[in-house]
């Protein structure tokens, strides 16, 4: 019988659409309902390919054992380092990221989420400017401009649009469309761009010109170029003329912008733009990161709440540090210092250069990943979880800071045990072995199903 | 009376980014959760919806021909022919 499981959050993007419809057949998911493509195979495929047990690597070869041997030697490796990597957190709970952090310290190792190679510029302006920010639903109430910058989100989100942003009529925006400007900034025709209102073909790393030509005239200075970005100074104008008419603005910006020249600095300067809207122009304007993973804002916020920093945090002297380009997992991989590493919720076989990579290789490698990915190659110990927001409850902050309950879709199979158990049956050995007593007593985390209290 | 055009999807194109569903009058009048950006709840009420990641059409007698669907669809997924 066809069991419909409506209200189903999608665990994919940060747009954590939570209007899902699963349909589920002996345990089998068969198809969605309002779901994107992208979302649609996540669930579709969470069931294929999975390993029914973990893995440890012997003789070269991955070879199936058994969950007690798995965490013994998971705990032999992270026992063993002077400085492990505690690497991804974007793809899990907030919950097991609360047992990461503790793992991190009682190993003396540095803890590290992917926000390292997206957004971690964001979160820098922001701790150097503070940020006007707000939740999506407001954005779907309010704003009468939205501001696409340096992202994508037809490919990259594509419910963001139809779900929170443009579409949806809101309380003081009833037309939905029709009540609202879509402005685009990004050097590519991209199939955003292809809706907007307005899209600025900015010349590719001139951002942070084009975001200081928008302040000189907010702030009455004259533009003496011509062009700047590759834009006319006139049509610069005429676009700040244009946002001054609107009532409530919001822009989302992607890695087009923290990924550039320049780095956290556009955002710096974009934060100031807000500021001075705000304050001139009387237009009210905020910002929001297009956050990549669905858990990734969860990731920096439950980081920051345990250690004090949202990421690259290094235990090394027992107490927590955060040094940005020292201490972030990019740059411990390239000084070589880190010898051992556990990965969950992200696979860094994609993303991480292949410098890095060369050195992951060298090391002993925990890899927590469902499905079989590229880092599969050179890890010596394989986990295959249950996946968040599929097969086992937990909480993710959505792209605005907002947390939402995942819920639990079908069963996982007997092996596949949630990423909080994993961690906390790790801590637990961990501790053991290095001679802190009990685990329960040390961290105050109730044995059995490691919640923590 | 027959209509006189017809709504056509291309499954292939389409990301199943509900940008058809949400902006269509007939969708948003007659399903409350679509006017606020949700998938539809009233299935029977709708001209279409997103199954299985791409866009489905599900009631094509309710569609007036406005072309609404097609100018907000920027990978020419959903169309209308005469």
């Amino acid at each position: 019988m066809i069991e419909e499981k409506n209200n189903v959050l999608c665990p994919f993007c940060g747009c954590l659409c939570d209007d899902g419809v699963v349909m589920v057949e002996d345990n089998k998911i068969i198809g969605t309902r309002n779901l994107c493509r992208i979302g649609h195979k996540k669930f579709e495929t969470s069931q294929h390919g999975r390993a029914e047990s973990p893995r440890i690597r012997k003789n070269g070869k991955l070879v199936p054992v058994t969950l007690e041997e798995a965490f013994d030697k998971a705990a032999e490796i992270l026992a063993n380092a002077e400085r492990p990597l505690f690497y991804g957190w974007s793809a899990t709970s907030v919950e097991a990221t609360q047992v990461g952090c503790m793992l991190t310290e009682a190993c003396r190792g540095s803890i590290d989420c992917t926000a390292a190679i997206c957004h971690a510029p964001s979160l820098e302006a922001v701790q150097d400017q503070g940020a006007p920010l707000s939740t999506l639903g407001e954005v779907m109430n309010r704003a009468d401009l939205i501001i696409y910058w340096g992202c994508n989100p037809m490919h990259a989100h594509p419910r963001h649009m139809s779900r929170y942003s443009v579409y949806p009529r809101g309380f003081f925006r009833r037309r939905g469309r029709k009540s609202r400007t879509i402005m685009v900034i990004d050097p590519r025709q991209t199939n955003t761009a292809k809706l907007a209102d307005l899209h600025i073909q900015v010349s590719p790393a001139s951002d942070h010109m084009l975001v200081h030509t928008f302040r000189e005239i907010i702030n009455s200075y004259d533009v003496t170029h011509e062009t700047v970005s590759g834009i006319p100074a006139d049509a610069i104008r005429e676009t700040v003329e244009a946002i001054g008419q609107h009532q409530w603005a919001i822009l989302f910006f992607g890695m087009g912008l923290t990924q550039q020249m320049g780095k956290d600095m556009n955002i710096d300067v974009a934060i100031t733009l807000m500021h001075e809207l705000n304050k001139y122009i009387g237009t009210k304007t905020t910002l929001m990161p297009m956050r990549g993973h669905f858990n990734v804002a969860g990731a920096n916020i439950t980081i920051c709440a345990e250690t004090g920093h949202p990421f690259a945090v290094d235990f090394s002297r027992g107490y927590p540090r955060y040094l940005p380009g020292e201490t972030s997992a990019m740059d411990l991989l390239y000084r070589g210092e880190i010898d051992a590493m556990l990965n969950i919720g992200a696979n860094p076989g994609t993303s991480f250069s292949n410098r890095a990579l060369s050195h992951m290789a060298k090391i002993p490698l925990i890899n927590i990943e469902p499905h079989n990915q590229q880092l599969l190659q050179l890890s010596d110990v394989v986990f295959s979880p249950a996946m968040v927001g599929i097969e086992c409850e937990g909480t993710a902050y959505r792209m605005d800071n907002v947390p939402i309950k995942l819920r639990k879709v079908v069963e996982p199979s007997e092996n596949c045990l949630p990423d909080v158990v994993i961690l906390s049956e790790i801590l637990k050995r961990v501790n053991e072995l290095k001679g802190k007593g009990s685990w329960s007593e040390c961290w105050g985390v109730q044995e059995g199903n490691g919640e923590v209290v | 009376m027959e209509k006189l055009y017809n709504l056509v999807t291309r499954e292939e194109r389409c990301v199943g980014c509900s940008n058809c569903v949400v902006v269509c009058p007939v969708n948003a009048y007659n399903d409350p959760a679509v006017a606020s950006g949700k998938g539809p709840e009233q299935l029977d009420k709708v001209i279409m919806c997103v199954e299985n990641g791409v866009v489905k059409i599900l009631n094509m007698e309710l569609c007036n021909g406005c072309g609404t669907c097609v100018m907000e669809c920027p990978f020419d997924a959903i169309g209308l022919e005469v």
